[in-house]
């Protein structure tokens, strides 16, 4: 008895053992990508890392930006960048490449737990947990950039663990923890909340019994994700209604954020392994009426169901589809290992076990690791940023400056002066109007038109980079050849700034 | 009477009484925090207040440059109070409501009481309802509502006691003041006799339909072929709800403890049939008339009270789970209460508003129109005792789509021909402006429209500005 319990013990030791080192993979992993470059992938990353650095400085955060948009009310409470600005005050920038990939890697372990719940199996657990790590979108979103996201689908997870296991007193606590923690910390809180929603439906309707207890746990945090969602986001709702839920997205840009779903958008975003292993997952969990998987397939079918009414990111709604069907995928791994001990092939169950992880690390690890490289490649090159350098070393802080939509964030971030216009959308007067003006004096031929909106949106400086040239089709501005107008003041390969004079 | 009656007597008392202490202390915080000198809150409170002054005539001289008036009894009410009282009309604006208010929660209490709702529900109901926003608006804002709903909670209440007759006979007073509270206290009526079997009491409904003959005799009113929404309100969800700027609209903490009140009632299925029946049609009915909200503010405070019972007497697996939403609610329905007292203590009119009417009536001549967005109609009236071209009383309004319509062209057009062309047809001699008009409840750029035409064109004038407002003359 003793013996066995001794056994029982190594094996788990074992099992965290694995998990463990998946983490260590997936952090070295992404460390040895993000620590190539000192800049980071994401243009956001610079107003995340500005807002980080005003409270390391301040111990309070941005509520009024004066930089964004000539000035704008910033709202909710930047959860995410209290916690990072204490590592960013102990340990400066790097922290902020380094924690975001601690807490993506640990992702690993509540991809593991959750998927050890429903499959009591080691083997099958660990590979759903390595999948979910490595989905490519996961990856590519969540590499070398400052995102709250890094901290939210670990969360999330978490949250969801604990929710299963809520009849615990730790867990429940955990529980309420998160249900303020994550309403707080992110928007993203409202796709849990109608996943949980989603769960009491799929329960009833495949007459599955759910406890008293969670039924309350869902109703809990429903309310307390409408209600925190709803006073953070008062204002926002006053002035725009439901187009919160847009984020008051211009309508030039609101086709990059949702997109409609296509079959060939999830083999390539989310993996084939933990698509197609995921679906099975799926089946057999409805057909065995497995409770504990409902929460991850309402989450399924709660992100499709978003993203198709474009009423989430469409990247983000395909991450988590893509690790909720990787951590299910667990119950098709275990299916199918379960399956192959009945045959004859069981005595090559070993071998198939390894194949399996290589068929894993081919489809999901190597197109990761290629993709993460491009992803490092088109990382913004210190070059790209010396423009930037310049205009907050030579240009009066007061300045406004003209970049293109993506690059705005690093005239606020970096350079450290009022932007035209940015991605930070939400609460933006006229938003449609701006982003419309504000692009056409990319392509503008007429000088007058130009100078008109020049002065409306008090520009003092053009940046023209070769990313915006080659979006707009153009090789210089048109209105641009008045000398007693506009002077080049700054150029290298990537860029040239342009100064109005008149 | 016996001494069990005097008892029992003493008993709801010594409930009563301090229910209406705190709701007389509620109802006063909005004016006590207010800037004395900025009396009224709002804007239909002066409409009424002007009304009051000659409250049987059936002509209105400035309203969309003179109309023919419907009778409301409301400022009949409010002139008749002013003399018993002896007071000047913005005193008796303010007074009259919080009495009436004081009297609404009184008979609530009771109805409740009648309909065997247990004491502690009724209590409940009562306190909730003294927070609830849409009854500090009813009580503290001078509205033509605030009558039919007492009147028809009495009837409820004499209908309740089986006093049949004088319960119709009150029922019909709500005809006085105005069509909607009529049609409303109508239907409320017909689902009461449903519910109690009383199907010969239909005919009375249609005997107190007929009181509406005269009115058809006026004709049907123009259909509004626009939609409007109250002022701060931008969008339709927005006027339900107070926490999102609605004047009359309901707390969502009390919404969200309302459906638990509701699940509480649905364990008896349909017994409740006719409360779901009332929900469902005074909520449609507050789509159109979101003035509405206030008739099902009572039942809301009913369920909000049957929703707390619920969670405090409610089988819960989790008694943690159970404390912090029931304290989540509670704080919220207390901080939405603060808010909505401070939102509304800060309602317009502001200084800056009364100071610049003063100027328009000290310049212009007395039979001056004065163009604004029409929410700002019945200051035009009150304050300025100017004509406007057209203001929020839409029913019965003189050519209002053709008004709507003219004011939108002129507030949008930068063809200065085209601008003068409206002014002349409505006479407009000024232009009243004010930053909220500027910012998005009219434009949203700096030079949209009209704002291009005055800062570009000699012959608009700017005659009066100040922090909030400017007032542009017409130069012909």
């Amino acid at each position: 008895m003793l013996k066995k319990k001794k056994k029982g013990k190594i094996m788990r030791l074992r099992s965290l053992d694995v998990v463990f080192l998946i983490f260590l993979l997936v952090f070295v992993f992404r460390l040895f990508f993000v620590l190539q470059t000192p800049n980071f992938s994401d243009n956001d990353a610079y107003y995340n890392l500005r807002q980080i650095a005003y409270i390391a400085d301040n111990g309070r955060h941005l509520s009024y930006d004066e930089l964004s948009y000539g000035g704008r009310e910033i709202f909710g409470i930047p959860i995410f960048s209290y916690i990072m600005s204490v590592f960013y005050a102990l340990f400066g920038i790097y922290a902020l490449k380094i924690i975001p990939a601690f807490f993506i890697s640990m992702f690993v372990f509540a991809a593991y737990i959750i998927a050890k719940k429903f499959t009591e199996d080691n083997i099958s657990a660990n590979l759903a947990a390595l999948c979910s790590v490595f989905i490519p979108l996961f990856i590519f979103k969540t590499l070398n950039n400052i995102s709250s996201y890094s901290l939210i689908f670990l969360l999330s997870f978490f949250f969801i663990y604990a929710f299963y296991r809520i009849e615990e007193r730790h867990y429940l606590i955990l529980f309420i923890l998160l249900s303020f923690l994550l309403p707080l910390m992110h928007p993203i809180s409202f796709l849990l909340a109608i996943s949980l929603i989603m769960y009491l439906i799929l329960g009833y309707v495949e007459n599955i019994e759910i406890s008293g207890v969670k039924k309350e746990a869902v109703l809990f945090y429903i309310i307390v994700t409408f209600l925190f969602n709803f006073i953070i986001y008062k204002d926002a709702f006053t002035q725009i209604g439901l187009g919160v839920i847009w984020q008051n997205i211009p309508h030039i840009v609101l086709s990059e954020f949702f997109k409609d779903i296509n079959i060939l958008d999830l083999i390539l975003n989310i993996g084939i392994v933990p698509l197609i292993a995921g679906i099975i997952g799926v089946y057999f969990s409805l057909r065995n009426k497995n409770k504990d998987v409902l929460v991850l397939i309402a989450i399924c079918i709660t992100s499709i169901l978003l993203v198709t009414l474009k009423l989430l990111n469409f990247s983000i709604g395909l991450i988590f589809l893509g690790i909720a069907l990787s951590v299910i995928s667990a119950v098709a791994f275990e299916k199918f290992l379960k399956y192959i001990d009945l045959t004859k092939l069981s005595k090559y169950l070993k071998a198939i076990k390894v194949s399996m992880l290589l068929f894993i690390v081919l489809t999901l690890v190597v197109p990761s690791m290629l993709g993460t490289a491009n992803v490092i490649d088109n990382t913004i090159k210190d070059e790209e940023i010396a423009p930037f350098l310049w205009m907050k070393e030579n240009t009066a802080l007061s300045a406004t400056i003209l970049t293109d939509l993506d690059e705005g964030n690093l005239a606020t971030g970096i350079a450290e002066r009022k932007s035209v216009f940015d991605t930070n959308f939400l609460l933006v007067k006229n938003v449609d109007s701006v982003v419309e003006e504000a692009s056409s004096l990319f392509t503008l031929e007429s000088e007058v038109k130009a100078l008109e909106l020049i002065t409306k949106y008090d520009v003092d400086y053009i940046y023209l980079s070769e990313k915006t040239k080659k979006e707009y089709g153009i090789e210089m501005l048109k209105y641009g050849m008045d000398e007693k107008c506009f002077e080049k003041v700054f150029q290298n390969e990537y860029g040239e700034i342009i100064e109005i004079i008149c | 009477m016996n001494t069990e009656k005097l008892l029992k007597l003493y008993a709801e008392l010594k409930i009563l009484v301090p229910l209406v202490v705190f709701a007389l202390a509620i109802l006063l915080m909005p004016y006590i925090l207010r800037d004395n000198e900025l009396s009224l809150m709002g804007r239909e409170a002066y409409n009424y207040a002007r009304i009051a002054e000659s409250p049987i005539s059936n002509y209105d001289g400035l309203s969309y440059g003179g109309r023919f008036l419907i009778f409301n009894a409301y400022p009949l009410v409010l002139s008749i109070a002013s003399k018993i009282i002896g007071s000047d009309l913005i005193l008796v604006s303010r007074i009259m409501p919080i009495f009436f208010g004081l009297i609404a929660l009184v008979l609530f209490y009771f109805v409740l009481k009648k309909l065997e709702a247990d004491g502690f529900t009724a209590i409940l109901a009562s306190i909730f309802l003294i927070i609830s926003p849409p009854f500090i608006y009813m009580s503290t804002v001078s509205n033509v509502y605030i009558m039919p709903i007492v009147l028809l909670l009495a009837a409820f209440m004499l209908l309740l006691y089986n006093k049949k007759l004088i319960a119709y006979m009150v029922f019909s007073l709500t005809l006085f003041f105005g069509l909607t509270p009529f049609l409303i206290s109508l239907a409320l009526l017909s689902i009461y006799l449903i519910k109690s079997k009383n199907y010969k009491g239909l005919y009375l409904i249609l005997i107190l339909a007929m009181f509406l003959i005269p009115i058809l005799k006026l004709g049907l009113p123009e259909f509004l072929e626009f939609t409007m929404l109250p002022e701060g309100v931008n969008f339709r969800i927005q006027t339900f709800i107070a926490e999102f700027g609605s004047e009359t609209g309901l707390s969502m903490f009390a919404i969200l403890l309302a459906l638990f009140g509701l699940r509480q009632l649905w364990d008896e299925k349909y017994r409740h049939l006719a409360i779901y029946v009332v929900v469902f049609l005074l909520l449609v009915i507050s789509f159109f008339e979101v003035k509405a909200l206030m008739y099902l503010n009572f039942i809301a405070a009913f369920l909000v009270a049957k929703g707390v019972v619920r969670l405090i007497y409610g089988k819960w697996e989790n008694v943690t789970i159970n404390i912090i939403i029931g304290m989540l609610l509670v704080i919220g329905l207390i901080s939405s209460l603060v808010f909505y007292i401070g939102f509304l203590s800060d309602a317009l009119p502001n200084k800056e508003i009364i100071e610049s009417f003063d100027f328009i009536k000290q310049e212009s001549k007395e039979n001056a129109v004065v163009f604004s967005y029409y929410t700002k109609g019945y200051w035009i009236n009150y304050f300025g005792r100017r004509n406007n071209v057209m203001d929020e009383s839409f029913f019965y309004a003189p050519n209002v789509n053709d008004r709507y319509y003219d004011s939108n062209t002129l507030f949008y057009t930068r063809n200065i021909g085209e601008a003068m062309k409206i002014t002349e047809k409505y006479n407009i001699r000024y232009i009243w402006i004010d930053n909220a008009m500027k910012n998005g409840q009219v434009w949203k750029e700096e030079d949209e429209g009209l704002l291009f035409l005055l800062s570009t064109s000699k012959k608009f004038k700017r005659e009066y500005y100040n922090n909030y407002v400017e007032i542009w003359k017409v130069v012909r």
